[in-house]
């Protein structure tokens, strides 16, 4: 196995770590795997996982690349008229075109968590290169057995029923109303995309053939079974293009071992039957 | 992991204001080689003489400063006790006792574990089903959990500089007795409080980034200017 770091992109703004197999031991038909950032994560990943998963899919054959869009981790801070969105989407298919034009691979699977999932499907959409993603917490929209699912367990729940009358009886004041924040909130504001126009999307996706891996956990507030995902997008012939799976258990950023341990083997997996 | 991004932009303006700087990660750590759990105390120790002897190697220079965050400022300290032609070291929250840091990422541990801000259901896995060596979601074997009990900035009995800055984010009662301990060694030591406040203990903020920039052009104010008196 051979890692080495790149300097690359406009300015030479942008850095990445290729891990590439041992010699004469890579695939020329296997697709590059692309490590996309998580919010502010540097390239190394939630809990060093691009780190250990890009060694382990090295011993199996695949070139990864783990790199930081501007202003992240090692890459260099860039200023211009684009949007966050437009310039993660230009910097990510710049990383294409490099590992294209010095490794020679010209198609490849986009793996991303939480901003780096919406980071990879908006790059699927847009670059016909992406034949596949794995994506962690991204997009997902409600059905009814997810507010059915959401609500049952306080239905029967004795105290939240006290904190409802509660409220209705004595409503908080404002003060009361702004003691409680998520010290995350100020650090990204998410927004999710009009179902209908992810719909259409997928169904691009699907049309080229894009194997989609879509993975949620526990910790999403807008997930809460196996089959949403599917129920959510019923009407979207899939077909064997897509693979979801639903870690109740993990913590949005599979900090537990067990949970990373369980991920790596399912991506794996995945890959070496897609690919 | 948190403090990577800081830790580049301070690198880059450092450069700018003509100073060679490395920053490195340590074996099993970041981008370097080795998995999660292989490395022992040893390693990073050696690791962070490597560091300066490549440094110096590179760029020429002969007298060095060490900028280290929690352990790794408590590494520094103790792998510059053996080291000559240092000339001054920043410690950025650093974990003074080892014993005490152990102690508190075990607690961190448990109640990232039980927080439902992270998990559906708490405890997140019964006692019995997770890695016994797991902390925060990294392998911490029982022969590295001793060797890093063992760390005791204030037992550290020779440094061979010249000077130390220690910045803190919240004053804590061992703060004075450390002071004590070093001025002892003959160091020109001072404390300064962080521009910035981290609270590196919230087990809602583990995962989270930093991008601090007052706590960075601090350093760099204690690193540029001779005497901060």
């Amino acid at each position: 196995m051979k890692e080495r770091v790149h300097q690359f992109g406009i300015n030479n703004a942008l850095i990445g770590i290729t891990t590439e197999p041992e010699e004469g031991t890579a695939s020329s038909s296997l697709p590059a795997v692309i490590f996309l950032n998580s919010g502010l994560l540097h390239h190394v990943g939630m809990s060093r996982f691009h780190v250990h998963l890009s060694r382990i899919l090295a011993a199996q054959g695949y070139i990864s690349f783990r790199f930081d869009l501007s202003g992240i981790g090692d890459s260099i801070t860039q200023k211009g008229p684009s949007s966050v969105v437009e310039r993660s989407i230009n910097e990510t298919r710049e990383a294409l075109d490099y590992i294209q034009s010095s490794l020679g691979v010209d198609h490849f699977v986009l793996f991303g968590l939480c901003t780096g999932a919406d980071n990879g499907h908006r790059v699927a959409v847009a670059d016909e290169r992406v034949c596949g993603t794995v994506l962690l917490d991204g997009y997902t929209y409600p059905t009814v057995n997810f507010v059915l699912h959401r609500y049952k367990d306080k239905v029967f729940n004795i105290p939240t029923w006290y904190r409802f009358l509660r409220r209705c009886l004595f409503p908080p004041t404002s003060n009361e109303q702004n003691v409680e924040t998520d010290s995350t909130d100020v650090l990204y504001a998410w927004q999710l995309p009009p179902k209908q126009l992810v719909k259409q999307q997928l169904e691009q996706l699907v049309s080229r053939r894009v194997q989609l891996l879509q993975i949620f956990t526990g910790a999403s507030q807008g997930y809460n079974y196996q089959q949403q995902f599917q129920d959510a997008f019923r009407s979207v012939d899939f077909g064997t293009c897509i693979k979801v799976e639903y870690f109740e258990n993990s913590d949005h950023t599979f900090t537990l071992l067990n949970d990373r341990d369980a991920l790596t083997s399912l991506i794996v997996d995945w890959m070496n039957t897609r690919f | 992991m948190r403090s990577h991004r800081a830790f580049v932009r301070l690198s880059d303006q450092l450069a700018v204001k003509g100073f060679h700087v490395l920053r490195f990660d340590y074996f099993s750590t970041g981008d370097s080689a080795g998995d999660d759990g292989e490395a022992c105390l040893d390693d990073w120790l050696g690791d962070i003489q490597k560091a300066i002897l490549e440094l110096r190697d590179i760029s020429g220079v002969t007298k060095v400063s060490i900028i280290g965050a929690r352990l790794g400022a408590t590494l520094a300290t103790t792998a510059v006790s053996s080291l000559s032609n240092i000339d001054s070291l920043i410690l950025w929250d650093p974990v003074i006792s080892g014993k005490n840091y152990i102690r508190d990422i075990t607690s961190l541990n448990a109640r990232f574990t039980q927080n439902p801000y992270h998990f559906k259901r708490t405890p997140a896995q019964p006692i019995n089903e997770l890695n016994p060596e797991e902390l925060l979601g990294f392998r911490f074997p029982e022969q590295l959990r001793k060797s890093l009990s063992d760390l005791d900035i204030n037992r550290v009995s020779v440094l061979n500089i010249r000077r130390m800055a220690l910045i803190f984010s919240k004053k804590q009662p061992d703060h004075i007795s450390l002071l004590k301990n070093l001025s002892k060694l003959g160091v020109k030591t001072q404390i300064y409080s962080s521009q910035e406040q981290v609270d590196w203990d919230k087990s809602q903020e583990i995962n989270l980034g930093l991008t601090l920039h007052k706590v960075t052009e601090q350093m760099i104010q204690l690193l540029t200017t001779e005497d901060n008196a």
